[in-house]
């Protein structure tokens, strides 16, 4: 036993004398391999000879698309952005500098429009004050192909690609081009009302509205939705991206649109005025015009406010909205002329949901210079997209004195139920209106604004 | 128990060498190599910092941007390159060069902070307040809000060379405590929730900003700042318009600022306010700095003017108004051969923006009572131009000072008022060669085109 132990201890001493140097699994010294880390980020973004095009989300506003040329002798950065006009048609000169950091770090050390997005305060670009839209201008290296380098940013973690450009596209770039090819996609998106795609899903084609929001609003900003019917009819499916617009149209970021499980990635003109959504399979999805936005209005019009964003249909001061041949319009001329007949002009009337239960008629009216008010409250049930309104009405004073010239309205408003949808009106520039279709008549409908 | 001890030995020898196994080689990482962040690009702008600052005062100027500077917590933009050099700029001209030529080349090479740390826009704090600069161990000095600066606009410049005062009377006092005294001045008002505290208030308890208010360390600073980059006029007008308590709080404020600098720092305060608010003046020509601006503010009520006075004598005198001076106090003179008055002084009586009396003080050669004679005119001043013009009006009364003007009227009018009106003057402060001591007390007016002709006084601020 004792020799056992002598023997063990014995052993251990000879272990212990044992000493083992430090050997690195890597060639070289950390320093050298993060100075060798540093150099390569700096040759890669300075030996692009026609500079980048690169995309970054921001984390709390959208997203946005930039051109940047880095220069070595100087630590340069000469950038355009997609924010503004300016932004995308004056250049932007700054500096960078790569350091060490968990890894190389790219910063743009002084001003340029990357900045403008984590700019704290908000006269510089909007966004919240303290934080802006809460971006970025240090940026650690994640990798690198022959023709694109990844960072991602350093506080905010969100992913900051570039790509290089080529010489055609750089001189687009410098030729203010920038602009124009945004404008040409704003421009679209501003003519064609209700744009959509058609996703095939099995056997039925399901449509999906597409709204693009162009401005640089913190919470909505420069973010392209789709929102539409699944098959059921009922049911709703809606996706969001962040885009950032490009010289051949525009990236969703991040991971893209994701719509009903297909993953958009980016717009793009198919030809001269046909523009495209196009999935990560390289699916092309042609954007087309509807006359009516893509939800069924009684899916948007309805009580609490809370869930639906309209509740009321309102005839303004100037009269019935142009371009709609209705049975209606008979009885709201028929109802204007009374007034006017007893000295007294109708400036606007509105049809509302109030509660679940209750629907308002208002009709203000003037006499001299005074104003009034007459209205009526109905009960009402809703079954899907049919109001159907009991035939009590509660006036107030000013409905029972003016019941003369209210009557044609008050006696419509008996010849229900009525159906939400929305209205076409033949004259283009009168657009999102809602109306309240007899069920036993179609051409028969009170509309107005929404 | 021999056995038990011998155990005992080989169980804790045991312990000893197992635990002498336990080696570790350090991992060798040449830092001075490992993170080398010296952003300088040698552009023009690179060469100019070294050679103005770094080579000059050891100051480095860091305006490319570095988190650590602002810290962790904050979203802080970067300067714009083009802001760099204005900025510094007014950093020399209004701060580094005034020190050095009043404090000593020694003293703000020893004191100046050695970092300078530049960035765009402000940082901001939780209730949306934002910090303009910090200072901090006496060496270093951050600005923020950069981007918004512009040489064009005199409020911004002035602004900024404000805060970099403000910052450097916190390193001062870092290094030299600021006096005991000052911090009792207004000891019950401070409050740390300064931005609930309106301006107002902090008037009417005899602070120059509601900052001051805070804390007495910034109270010191503000004050500082404001008698430096605003001036002795600029402070004067918000003691005036403090209430009895503010105004006294300020007033002593300002001896004990004076005298920190005087006696604990050894530096003449009123020669730096001057050196700064020739700058001020004239460099950056801040309307809130110049006389004009004041006297469309009526803040100057009085002008007096008495040419046997020795500052006439050290900063000369325009010809073209002794003349008319020396005329009328000729009249004077042989007006009463007995009593031979001898005229004391002229008085310019600002009663209001559009009110003058022009006022003559004379004593009989013998002594006794001095005797006033008192000229009504009118008035007009332009603040922005400065241009000012002198009406004589019907007089505001026949009796006293009055009748005494009544007695010499005949002259009065071929003299003084001869010379005061039908031109347009400028007012200024003058005269231009005025020594520190004198330097907040004079102004005058000069004809408009010809600067040569002109007349100044002695200040006052009360009727």
């Amino acid at each position: 036993m004792k020799k056992l132990i002598y023997l063990f201890t014995a052993l251990l001493g000879l272990a212990s004398c044992k000493k083992s140097s430090f050997e690195s699994v890597f060639a070289d010294r950390p320093e050298v391999r993060m100075q060798k880390s540093i150099a390569e980020v700096n040759s890669i973004l300075t030996t692009a000879p026609n500079g980048w095009i690169a995309t970054l989300p921001s984390q709390a506003g959208g997203g946005y698309g930039f051109y940047i040329a880095f220069d070595a002798a100087t630590q340069g950065v000469k950038m355009y952005g997609d924010m503004t006009d300016p932004t995308a048609t004056a250049i932007g000169n700054s500096t960078f500098r790569v350091k060490a950091n968990v890894g190389a770090e790219l910063i743009f050390d002084t001003y340029n429009y990357i900045s403008l997005l984590e700019d704290p305060d908000p006269t510089a670009f909007g966004g919240a004050k303290g934080s802006g839209l809460k971006s970025d201008v240090e940026f650690i290296f994640e990798r690198a192909t022959a023709d694109s380098i990844v960072f991602t940013g350093k506080k905010y973690r969100q992913p900051f690609k570039l790509v290089k450009a080529t010489a055609a596209q750089k001189t687009v770039f410098e030729a203010g081009g920038y602009k124009t090819a945004i404008d040409k996609i704003k421009n679209f998106f501003a003519t064609v009302k209700n744009p959509y795609i058609d996703i095939a899903a099995g056997s039925a084609n399901l449509k999906a509205g597409i709204s693009v929001n162009v401005t640089n609003g913190l919470t909505v900003g420069k973010r392209v939705s789709f929102l539409g019917l699944l098959a059921d009819g009922i049911s709703t499916a809606a996706g969001t991206a962040k885009f950032a617009f490009k010289l051949e149209g525009a990236d969703m970021l991040s991971s893209g649109l994701v719509y009903n499980g297909i993953s958009f990635v980016r717009m793009g003109w198919k030809d001269a005025v046909t523009l495209a959504f196009y999935d990560n399979t390289g699916k092309e999805y042609i954007i087309k015009s509807n006359p009516t936005p893509l939800t069924p209005l009684s899916l948007l019009f309805g009580f609490p406010t809370t869930t639906f964003p309209y509740k009321t249909i309102t005839i303004p001061n100037t009269g019935l909205p142009n371009g709609v041949t209705s049975a209606f319009n008979a009885v709201y001329t028929q109802m204007s002329t009374l007034f006017a007949t007893s000295g007294r002009s109708v400036t606007s009337t509105s049809f509302s949901l109030t509660s679940n239960s209750v629907f308002l008629v208002e009709i203000k009216y003037l006499s001299g210079t005074s104003a009034f008010i007459a209205s009526a409250t109905y009960n009402y049930t809703r079954n899907g997209d049919v109001i159907t309104l009991d035939n009590n009405p509660v006036p107030n004073g000013n409905w029972n004195t003016r019941i003369t010239q209210i009557k044609p309205l008050a006696d419509y408003m008996l010849t229900g139920p009525f159906r939400i949808d929305w209205v076409i009106s033949t004259d283009p520039s009168v657009v999102a209106l809602g109306g309240l279709y007899r069920t036993n008549s179609a051409t028969s409908f009170i509309y107005g604004n929404l | 128990m021999k056995k038990n001890i011998f155990k005992l030995i080989i169980a804790i020898s045991t312990i000893i060498v197992v635990s002498s196994c336990k080696r570790e080689d350090p991992l060798n990482v040449d830092f001075s190599s490992y993170n080398v962040d010296n952003p300088v690009a040698n552009t023009p702008l690179d060469s100019w910092l070294r050679t103005t600052f770094l080579d000059e005062y050891n100051i480095d100027v860091i305006y490319r941007y570095n988190r650590f500077f602002h810290g962790d917590d904050r979203d802080v933009a970067s300067v714009k390159v083009e802001k760099v050099q204005p900025q510094m700029q007014t950093f020399l001209e209004g701060f580094l060069l005034p020190y050095r030529k009043i404090a000593g080349v020694a003293f703000i090479k020893k004191y100046t902070p050695k970092q300078v740390v530049l960035f765009g826009s402000g940082s901001y704090n939780p209730d949306n307040s934002y910090i303009l600069a910090t200072a901090s161990a006496g060496r270093q000095i951050t600005l923020y809000d950069l981007n918004n600066f512009d040489l064009n606009n005199q409020a911004t410049v002035v602004g900024k060379l404000r805060t970099i005062h403000h910052e450097f009377t916190h390193i001062l006092n870092q290094i030299v405590p600021m006096p005991v005294d000052f911090q009792l001045i207004t000891k019950s008002t401070y409050s740390s929730t300064w931005t609930t505290t309106s301006d107002a208030t902090a008037l009417a308890n005899g602070y120059v900003t509601p900052y001051a208010s805070s804390q007495p360390g910034e109270d010191f600073a503000e004050t500082t700042t404001s008698l430096l980059v605003y001036g002795q006029a600029w402070f004067d007008a918000r003691a005036n318009a403090s209430t009895a308590e503010g105004k006294a709080a300020l007033k002593a404020k300002e001896a004990s600022v004076v005298q920190y600098f005087t006696v604990n720092l050894g530096i003449d305060f009123r020669a730096l306010q001057k050196e700064i608010q020739e700058v001020v003046r004239k460099t950056y020509n801040y309307q809130q700095a110049s006389f004009r601006y004041w006297m469309g503010q009526n803040l100057f009520k009085t002008m007096t003017i008495n040419l046997s006075d020795p500052i006439y004598t050290t900063n000369g005198v325009s010809s073209n108004f002794v003349t008319p001076y020396n005329a009328f106090k000729a009249a004077i003179l042989v007006f009463n051969p007995t009593a031979k008055y001898n005229l004391d002084y002229l008085q310019l009586r600002f009663e209001s923006t559009t009110v003058l009396t022009v006022s003559a003080a004379f004593t009989a050669a013998a002594g006794g009572t001095q005797f006033l004679a008192d000229y009504t005119f009118s008035y007009t001043i332009n603040p922005t131009t400065g241009a000012v013009t002198f009406t004589k009006i019907a007089q505001a009364g026949t009796t006293g000072t009055y009748s005494n003007a009544a007695a010499f009227a005949t002259s009065f009018t071929s003299s003084i008022q001869a010379y005061l009106t039908g031109k347009t003057f400028i007012a200024d402060w003058l005269p231009s060669t005025i020594n520190s001591d004198n330097y907040n007390q004079f102004g005058g007016f000069y004809l408009s085109g010809t600067p040569t002709n002109n007349f100044y006084g002695l200040l006052g601020q009360t009727l």
